[in-house]
């Protein structure tokens, strides 16, 4: 046995290198492929990973919310926060609860002479003992007890303390709260959704932002529990159900969702990375059936030079499962060269690849012995399917057919090819299609009206000292030429994380109550975001000064007057939490939130001496500047900003560049599919480049014959392109109704988006032919302009 | 040692037959040298092939030293051949890329000959027939004679009881043709390997003991 695969191997090298160019197309095609498959497939695993290192993982959950209003659900992780303790002391089967503020605030930290501007997140204690964030310094139990006490990363340690042990230290937070750094946290893993490089207790939000920790409403809390071993979480989740409704008047439901499924899941509401997991698995799986594809095309097409080889070994005394045997063992061969080569393309582009996915990736032999066992699968995977066409098609036939020689193969093999590279080319225009779709989708996002102007906004997080002086400000800026407009404002569009339900107003119906997003402005929002008035008027500064009853004013969005069901709501009552307001105005609806989701209902506040210490105090102030010296502009900014809050730290961002970040996910997706869409077409365009260099070369006498009988190059290069176009048009047609059904279901992610045109269609089908006709031709050209005696004087 | 009763073979085209071979009986004794003539087309390689097991007949019986080949399993008459059935053909058909050696080797590999015994063996056939400084090269650098010695020496390694030539000289020149025709009379006479050859050319059909004239599929004659 030994013995004979040596002499299999002996051949297969000595094949290899007698046809260097059929072998380099072959081997290089299959190594594209996997490398492509290996990225694809680490980027999976690392997606699989995520949350998965906590040690209670299996008992942890999210508490997520269902709201009704009208016969809408919306499904959301927001919790009010008083639900957390009330969930851990009322059910035996809840071990713990942790609530975490929604999203990142910005603090001013300082140490000695150091001092940034820092995403803190504030939560409760037990989060220490709930997740695996494991402490080198300090006990998790008793750490965040004291309301102004700071745990932070090794990193952030490193950044303010350098080398000297930070325990028991001393920051100042915004240049007013002493802090005590209580320990010092591991560097968070990459593959976690929670993550912070500072936290604080939650307590210290009571006076920093004067939060009410009891309240049943402001859904503007993440909660997490950890059940009991052996609680079953579905009947906790039928006892929960209505603890919101019992808070409260509100109608929200409450329910756990197993932690480490979320990043995957979502909440079960179809968010999640599940989605392009599935997708990108299904990429993988096209680009290696294409080089597959490729492999057993080349492979059967070539087997004709191989049949008298194969028809003597059978002479010889070869059986039928010897043959099957040889050709298996020559395509694994095959595929673990093509595997090496694949390993050395994977290492060379990972830092690419890392840098588009926006993952930190790693491919190391030595750790990961799962990683080994399955880059072999993979490749013997594709050596068996791969050979499994051409050993089983040479093992078939009879010697005396296979002595014979080529043509008596052909009418068999030629069937088959045709059909896997229609299937290739299937599968391209599949992708090009999909191509084109999250192009677009992605471009029309980019460009969609917002409802405001996101162009040449600059926003600078404020910090107290600006707050207190933020009116002279404002006027100092304006001064600058290429200032426009200056407006404060609580949230910046890209998160507005403050919401309620419980609105009331004249004639509602008894089943609406919405949740309704808000935020706090000022006279000059209109102006600097450009959003358009409906109905009625915005706040304006004669009307704020001039009136005493400020604080009973209220603008709502269209979405909110639709959901009220009111024609004209200006001047309508509307009450929330014992306060009363007046409708003012309607503003045009404006997406304040992602485009994945539809506008919501909306009310913006004028800020006030009360909602100053609230959750909606201003927290930005947006720029919105001219173009030109752009420089000094921002230098001004500067200028002023440092003279009003000596001591911060200055820095400012684009609003389209936040918004660039909040879509990068989707951009991500973009360049990968077109990469890996490029990738295919050029392994399909080898094949197909292989593929016609044989078919040319077996139709040599019969183009010669064509050409003596007065037949015109032309004529000869239409001959031979016709049937690859009928190819592609039948690939055309299986592909049209699959991409259809794909894209039409990504799409549905998304409350705005684009048709699914006819046009992109024709267009890829136009690509895709273009593309086939450009490889097919140099072949046929070649052919059709040799000498018709060469080819017809051996015969 | 062969008996053919009416071996018939046809090809089923659109339903229409075309006959290869009609009604062939044939009785073959041990250590005779036969040779089967006849025009293009008559049908002779085809009966050498259906005679060496590698196709098969439409009808008809076909007794290999008593066992009935025709009732036989593809499997079974592939071990049938196999063991006793030697090949040479007009084309030689070595393996390119292979040595000489390894291509006298082949259907030792097959056979699951061990490794030592098998070195024996090709060291005793590569002397016999004068060709050991040629065993390490390929194919395409020897002669057309050496090439078809190589393929004779192929054939013989696993000692067959019978030797089936496919016009093994059709590509060979005269002097080289003469050397092979020889070899085989040699073996037939020295050994008593039994012989079955195709030709076209009188003088190489006159190294039989026997010639059968086939055309358009029937036995024409037999002398």
């Amino acid at each position: 046995m030994g013995t004979i695969l040596k002499n299999y191997l002996k051949i297969t090298i000595r094949n290899f290198v007698k046809f260097k160019s059929y072998s380099f197309i072959n081997i290089f095609g299959l190594a594209v492929g996997m490398t492509f498959c290996i990225l694809i497939l680490l980027w999976v695993q690392d997606e699989f990973s995520y949350n998965q290192f906590h040690k209670n993982k299996d008992n942890l959950y999210i508490v997520g919310t269902h709201s009704h209003y009208g016969d809408q659900i919306r499904t959301s992780a927001g919790t009010p926060p008083a639900l957390g303790p009330a969930l851990k002391t009322e059910y035996p089967e809840i071990l713990n609860s942790a609530r975490f503020i929604n999203g990142f605030v910005d603090m001013v930290i300082k140490f000695g002479d150091k001092i940034f501007t820092e995403n803190v997140r504030a939560a409760d204690p037990a989060v220490l003992e709930m997740f695996t964030f494991p402490l080198i310094n300090g006990d998790p139990t008793t750490v965040l007890l004291n309301p102004y006490s700071i745990i932070m990363t090794e990193r952030m340690a490193k950044k303010y303390f350098g080398d000297k042990n930070p325990i028991g230290k001393v920051l100042t937070i915004d240049n007013k709260y002493d802090f005590t750094v209580t320990g010092i946290l591991q560097n968070m893993p990459h593959n976690t959704s929670i993550h912070f490089d500072f936290l604080v207790p939650i307590e210290f939000f009571r006076e920093y932002w004067e939060l009410d920790l009891e309240k049943w409403s402001n859904f503007a809390y993440n909660t997490y529990v950890q059940l009991h071993q052996n609680a079953s979480y579905q009947e906790v989740n039928l006892k929960i159900i209505d603890r919101i409704k019992n808070g409260q008047e509100s109608d929200s439901e409450a329910f756990l969702y197993s932690y480490k499924n979320l990043y995957l899941y979502g909440l079960g509401n179809g968010g999640g990375h599940i989605g392009q997991v599935r997708m990108f698995l299904l990429i993988a799986l096209f680009i290696l059936l294409i080089a597959c594809i490729n492999f057993m095309n080349l492979t059967t097409a070539r087997s004709g030079t191989r049949a008298t080889e194969i028809g003597m070994r059978k002479v010889a005394g070869a059986y039928k499962k010897d043959i099957i045997k040889q050709f298996f063992s020559e395509s694994i061969v095959f595929s673990l060269m093509s595997l090496f080569i694949a390993i050395i393309l994977v290492n060379f582009l990972l830092p690419i690849f890392n840098d588009m996915s926006g993952k930190q990736v790693s491919f190391d032999f030595s750790s990961n012995v799962i990683l080994i066992i399955e880059l072999i699968g993979i490749a013997i995977f594709t050596g068996i399917l791969a050979g499994s066409y051409p050993s089983l098609f040479m093992a078939r036939f009879h010697p005396v057919t296979l002595l014979k020689g080529i043509p008596a193969l052909e009418s068999n093999g030629s069937q088959f090819r045709k059909i896997l590279v229609v299937l290739q080319f299937a599968i391209s225009v599949c992708l090009i299609i999909s191509t084109i779709v999250i192009y677009n989708q992605l471009n029309f996002m980019r460009n969609k009206d917002l409802g405001f102007n996101k162009e040449n906004l600059i926003s600078i997080n404020l910090n107290r000292p600006l707050i207190e002086h933020c009116e002279a400000a404002k006027l100092e800026l304006l001064q600058h030429p290429h200032i426009k407009y200056v407006s404060l404002i609580s949230f910046s569009p890209t998160g507005v994380y403050s919401n309620d339900d419980g609105y009331d107003w004249d004639n509602k119906f008894p089943d609406t109550n919405p949740i309704v997003w808000r935020f706090c402005t000022d006279t000059d929002f209109l102006k600097t975001f450009e959003v358009k008035m409906i109905q009625g008027e915005f706040y304006k500064k004669e009307l704020m000064n001039g009136s005493s009853d400020v604080s009973g004013k209220v603008i709502i969005n269209e979405t909110f007057a639709k959901i009220m069901g009111m024609e004209n709501p200006v001047g309508a009552r509307l009450s929330f939490d014992s306060n009363q307001f007046r409708i003012i105005g309607v503003v045009r609806d404006f997406n304040f939130k992602l485009l994945y989701e539809a506008t919501e209902p909306m009310a913006i506040y004028y800020q006030t001496e009360n909602s100053q210490k609230s959750s909606l105090r201003y927290r930005y102030i947006f720029i919105k500047i001219e173009q030109e010296n752009l420089q000094q502009t921002i230098e001004y900014v500067k200028e002023i900003y440092e003279k009003f809050s000596p001591g911060y730290p200055f820095a400012y961002r684009f609003l389209t560049d936040d918004y660039d970040q909040l879509y990068g996910s989707e951009q991500r997706l973009g360049a990968v599919i077109y990469y890996c869409t490029l990738l295919i077409i050029m392994i399909s365009c080898l094949g197909l480049f292989g593929l016609t260099s044989f078919m040319t070369e077996q139709r040599k006498k019969e183009i010669s014959v064509r050409k003596v009988l007065g037949a015109s190059v032309p004529g000869i290069v239409i001959l031979l392109s016709k049937e690859f176009t009928k190819w592609v048009i039948i690939a055309n047609i299986i592909a049209w109704p699959l991409a259809y059904f794909f894209m039409k279901k990504w799409l549905q992610d998304f409350a705005y988006r684009i048709n699914l045109g006819w046009y992109i269609f024709v267009l890829s089908a136009m690509l895709a032919l273009v593309i086939a006709i450009v490889t097919v031709s140099y072949q046929s050209i070649k052919a059709a302009n040799a000498n018709p005696v060469d080819s017809l004087k051996y015969e | 040692m062969i008996r053919l009763n009416d071996i018939t073979k046809y090809y089923t085209n659109k339903f229409v037959k075309t006959f290869v071979l009609r009604s062939i009986n044939l009785e073959v004794k041990e250590g005779e040298f036969i040779t089967i003539m006849g025009p293009s087309g008559a049908g002779k390689s085809t009966l050498l092939y259906i005679l060496g097991m590698l196709d098969t007949a439409s009808e008809g019986e076909y007794y290999f030293m008593d066992e009935p080949a025709h009732q036989l399993k593809e499997k079974e008459r592939t071990a049938l051949h196999h063991h006793n059935i030697g090949f040479i053909f007009q084309q030689y058909h070595l393996i390119d890329e292979m040595t000489v050696y390894e291509n006298i080797e082949t259907p030792l590999l097959y056979k699951k000959v061990k490794s030592s015994e098998r070195k024996g063996l090709i060291a005793d056939m590569l002397d016999r027939f004068n060709i050991v400084a040629k065993k390490g090269l390929f194919p395409a650098q020897l002669s057309g004679g050496q090439q078809q010695l190589t393929a004779v020496a192929r054939a013989l390694i696993i000692r067959p009881r019978l030797l089936l030539a496919d016009e093994p000289t059709g590509n060979l020149n005269s002097k080289q043709g003469k050397e092979i025709m020889d070899l085989l009379k040699k073996l037939n006479e020295e050994e008593g390997m039994t012989i079955l050859q195709v030709t076209h050319s009188e003088e190489k059909a006159a190294y039989g003991h026997r010639i059968i004239h086939l055309k358009d599929g029937w036995i024409e004659n037999e002398e």
